[in-house]
């Protein structure tokens, strides 16, 4: 678990504790695709990936994308808000990945105890898979 | 109708969606995330949200299963597209129980030769509003649509 922090620690530039997530399982793809609702059958019938090119199923980009939301509540706790998240899906995810999250803090605004986060996701040789800034407001 | 510039503009119609609590609590459990703040009643309304809320991409959610601005678009295969970018602005959360009014528009396509082919970025934006007509969130979807396969 990512170790929680509050507004008055935080620092421009400032590293945030990791996150290693447990590694994808196909279970977990067909979990995500039904509560997500998408049923690309890229993301679980591997003959299915394979005509689009692909050796096998791949994870949901989203996926990747609800880890960072994950680890940003983590850092956050209940002592703040989420304002607004975007990513960049460069590398796919397939089943037995283990994804970490890591990130910094690109800037705090002490006005408005708002601050911006910058986080990547990277698969276990280190490659980044996704990547993005999330915009977070402290009560 | 060809998957290029002319999509631009192409809507839904409004529809409506229900936020459920099973559901966010199935989603939150494929994810892996275990904030108590999305299936722990008795927590959340004892912190500042003041009850439940969803966890942010649970956003993704409120176009899945619904009417797209892809359909009836000839000749589009699912398994051409990727997904290339994603944003989503809260201006309230989401919480369950709540209903919303959705509608997904194409707003820009534009095309990119990448590593394996020609490419078409098609930016989807999806916006839900809450009953009193309050924006609760916009969504904006790059699709990287593979020309080349």
């Amino acid at each position: 678990m990512a170790q929680q922090l509050l507004f008055s620690r935080l620092k421009e530039g400032q590293e945030l504790p990791e996150l290693v997530n447990p590694p994808i399982t196909r279970v977990q793809l067909v979990k995500y695709a039904g509560a997500s609702g998408d049923f690309n059958p890229l993301h679980t019938v591997d003959s299915f990936a394979e005509k689009a090119g692909l050796d096998g199923v791949i994870a949901h980009g989203m996926l990747s994308m609800g880890f960072i939301g994950k680890y940003v509540r983590e850092i956050l706790a209940e002592h703040g808000d989420i304002k607004k998240i975007s990513v960049r899906f460069s590398r796919m995810a397939k089943p037995g990945d283990t994804l970490t999250c890591s990130g910094k803090v690109s800037s705090v605004s002490d006005d408005s105890q708002q601050t911006e986060f910058e986080v990547i996701v990277r698969n276990q040789h280190g490659e980044k898979v996704t990547s993005g800034v999330c915009l977070v407001h402290y009560f | 109708m060809a998957i290029d510039q002319s999509l631009i503009g192409k809507k839904t119609e409004i529809y409506q969606y229900e936020v459920e609590k099973g559901h966010i609590r199935r989603f939150v459990e494929a994810v892996g995330d275990d904030s108590p703040l999305y299936v722990d009643e008795d927590f959340a309304v004892e912190t500042a949200f003041n009850g439940l809320i969803a966890p942010p991409t649970f956003a993704t959610t409120l176009t899945m299963g619904k009417e797209s601005p892809f359909d009836g678009i000839e000749g589009f295969e699912m398994r051409r597209v990727l997904h290339g970018e994603q944003e989503y602005e809260f201006h309230r959360p989401i919480r369950p129980g709540a209903q919303y009014w959705v509608q997904s528009e194409i707003t820009n396509v534009f095309d990119r030769k990448g590593n394996s082919g020609a490419m078409t970025f098609i930016v989807v934006e999806t916006r839900a509003n809450d009953i009193d007509k309050q924006p609760v969130v916009t969504c904006k979807s790059t699709i990287v649509y593979r020309q080349s396969l």
